[in-house]
């Protein structure tokens, strides 16, 4: 059932629960849907309401001291379905490289591999609506040098998880669903290591609020929200719970999302071909990582279509690349701005009189290098239910700008090799320091994607949770969603996000049935 | 006589700014692509980055900076 607390009788609540789920996103809707098919009773408590609400994304809102980045009350949707209600769709495993440990990137490596993961593969796709890995493999890519993969991403249409399971939700058994429930606080046993009781609060003026208990609680409330809250569960532990080791928040990582740089095609490209083929993504061999000592990376191509080249246009524009006294004569008398590199009378006569594309855009979706100090911290001020927002501080390094430069730079080798064209690097990438543009310079910055600052680890010195996403040193506590990733690879994370909600579904079922 | 189309098809053979239009016309002589500025050649394995351009060894020839 689904109720609004608000209003619901809360005797409802007066109960010990198998499972409380903290967030009703892609995450935390999985994992509830998973136990209570498993035959768990689940309560399932999410901060916002069914739609949008100004109260309620409010609390989202954070202060940034870091790298410039989206405002944080618009990277993120707090209402029923989380952040489904605004992914595009886009999909990929993690590769099985991206679970190894890279030598450029200390601390990197997972405790699990993708094989604990593909079992739910299957599943995960028919949660997300999508055609099976088997149906888009990966594309034959003809190089001279192997240094890439032709990769192909898949497309949720995308879910909407609010939407798709709302009527499930509604009519289970199994689970209590809790609108506007925002959580408070957790409390600990006397020996500090196991969850009691998770208290929650509506919006409504003087609720006094009310206790879930159950067995096990796992926090689902996205990248950003899931160390918010174990650092601000401060009642019984001045750093917050799970954080004894000084890990919760730290390791924030995004996909750095930038334009590295231009292509410029050797023959225009046809409309025709360009659309038969919509999407040119290529990521690195595992040699390519070795040799080049970079991160994991995805190279998104975008041939920029334009109308067909005219006559009088490419003659101008030959005759003021080809001598210095014309480009000056159209440049300085006439006021031209010559742009020699998107035709000339070369190009006219090459192309078929159809729309094409002389020039494309390289951009990357790279994975980021683990910093410790690219964390997610409490600021001074506080929301209205008292509890401190975020300060957030997202960095990149050496480490990131080395992997984008040799990314466009071997694309460009590629490139060349085959003779398809030339590729021209970015001025903010080849700049002496090399400082990552911000919004509105062209790049997206990120993703959205918000990821590690809970991370997997096998030591608790180097992460907060363990290989079954359990908190280290808390016996009940879980964390579902992203900030359990060890490490990032280049992926859009909701197809790993789903998977592996589904494998702790899996974990918690028989450690409840033990 | 050769047709207007086919004087310009030859014309354009014979410019320096073809398969390399972006870097050729860069630096081609007399393109001013860089004025007053030396390019900057940094060896990338088998390439050259002139610029920021990622070009082959024949690129910097044809450009005259080998």
């Amino acid at each position: 059932m689904i109720v609004d607390a608000t209003d619901a009788d809360r005797g409802l609540f007066d109960r010990t629960f198998d499972a409380c789920v903290i967030g009703a996103g892609p995450a935390g809707i999985t994992l509830a849907r998973r136990l209570a098919a498993r035959g768990l009773s689940v309560a399932l408590m999410e901060g916002g309401g069914f739609e949008f609400s100004e109260e309620s994304q409010d609390l989202y809102k954070g202060e940034n001291v870091g790298l410039e980045y989206f405002p944080l009350e618009e990277a993120r949707l707090r209402y029923f379905g989380g952040a489904s209600n605004h992914w595009g769709g886009r999909c990929r495993e993690l590769d099985a490289m991206n679970f190894l440990p890279l030598a450029a990137n200390p601390l990197s490596g997972w405790p699990i591999d993708k094989a604990a993961l593909d079992p739910y593969a299957e599943e995960t796709d028919e949660i997300l609506d999508m055609v099976s890995a088997a149906e888009m493999p990966d594309l034959p890519l003809t190089q001279k040098t192997p240094r890439f993969h032709r990769i192909q991403y898949r497309y949720s249409p995308p879910t909407r998880f609010g939407e798709k399971y709302r009527e499930e939700l509604a009519e289970s058994e199994g689970i209590v669903c809790a609108l506007n429930a925002n959580l408070i606080d957790m409390r600990l046993d006397d020996a500090l290591g196991t969850v009691t009781g998770a208290t929650f609060k509506s919006f409504a003026d003087g609720d006094p609020g009310f206790t879930i208990n159950a067995r096990a609680f796992a926090l689902c409330l996205g990248g950003l929200e899931n160390p918010r809250a174990l650092l601000n569960c401060q009642s019984q532990k001045p750093n917050g719970i799970g954080n004894d080791n000084d890990q919760v928040g730290r390791y924030f990582c995004e996909h750095p999302h930038f334009l590295l740089g231009q292509i410029y095609y050797n023959r225009p490209i046809p409309e025709a071909q360009i659309l038969a083929d919509p999407e040119e993504a290529y990521a690195p061999t595992v040699e390519f990582l070795e040799t080049h000592d970079t991160l994991s990376f995805s190279l998104l191509v975008t041939p920029m279509i334009e109308e067909p080249l005219r006559l009088s246009t490419e003659v101008m524009r030959t005759a003021g690349c080809v001598t210095g006294f014309s480009e000056h004569v159209l440049e300085k008398v006439l006021g031209k701005n010559l742009d020699c590199s998107r035709g000339g009378l070369r190009m006219y006569f090459a192309q078929d009189g159809q729309r094409h594309a002389v020039q494309g855009r390289v951009a990357v979706h790279a994975e980021q290098g683990l910093h410790p100090e690219s964390r997610v911290m409490l600021s001074d001020e506080v929301d209205r239910f008292g509890l401190r927002r975020i300060r957030f501080d997202w960095r990149l390094t050496e480490i990131d700008f080395h992997t984008m430069e040799t990314a466009v730079a071997e694309l460009g080798a590629h490139y060349a090799e085959q003779g398809i064209g030339r590729v021209q690097i970015s001025d903010w990438l080849t700049a002496d320091p090399v400082r990552a543009p911000g919004l509105g310079q062209g790049s997206r910055v990120g993703g959205h994607h918000h990821m590690c600052a809970t991370r997997m680890s096998t030591n608790p010195r180097e992460g907060v949770v363990d290989a079954d996403c359990k908190v280290h040193g808390v016996s009940n506590l879980y964390i579902g969603g992203s900030s359990a990733f060890a490490t990032t690879g280049y992926a859009n994370p909701t197809y790993t996000i789903v998977q592996m909600a589904l494998r702790l579904g899996d974990h918690l079922t028989g450690t409840l049935k033990a | 006589m050769p047709s207007r189309r086919a004087i310009l098809a030859s014309l354009a053979a014979a410019t320096v700014a073809p398969a390399l239009a972006g870097p050729a016309a860069a630096f081609a002589p007399g393109a001013g692509g860089f004025p007053g500025l030396l390019p900057e050649i940094r060896p990338w394995g088998k390439f050259f980055i002139v610029n920021g351009w990622v070009l082959t060894a024949n690129d910097l020839e044809t450009l005259g900076l080998a």
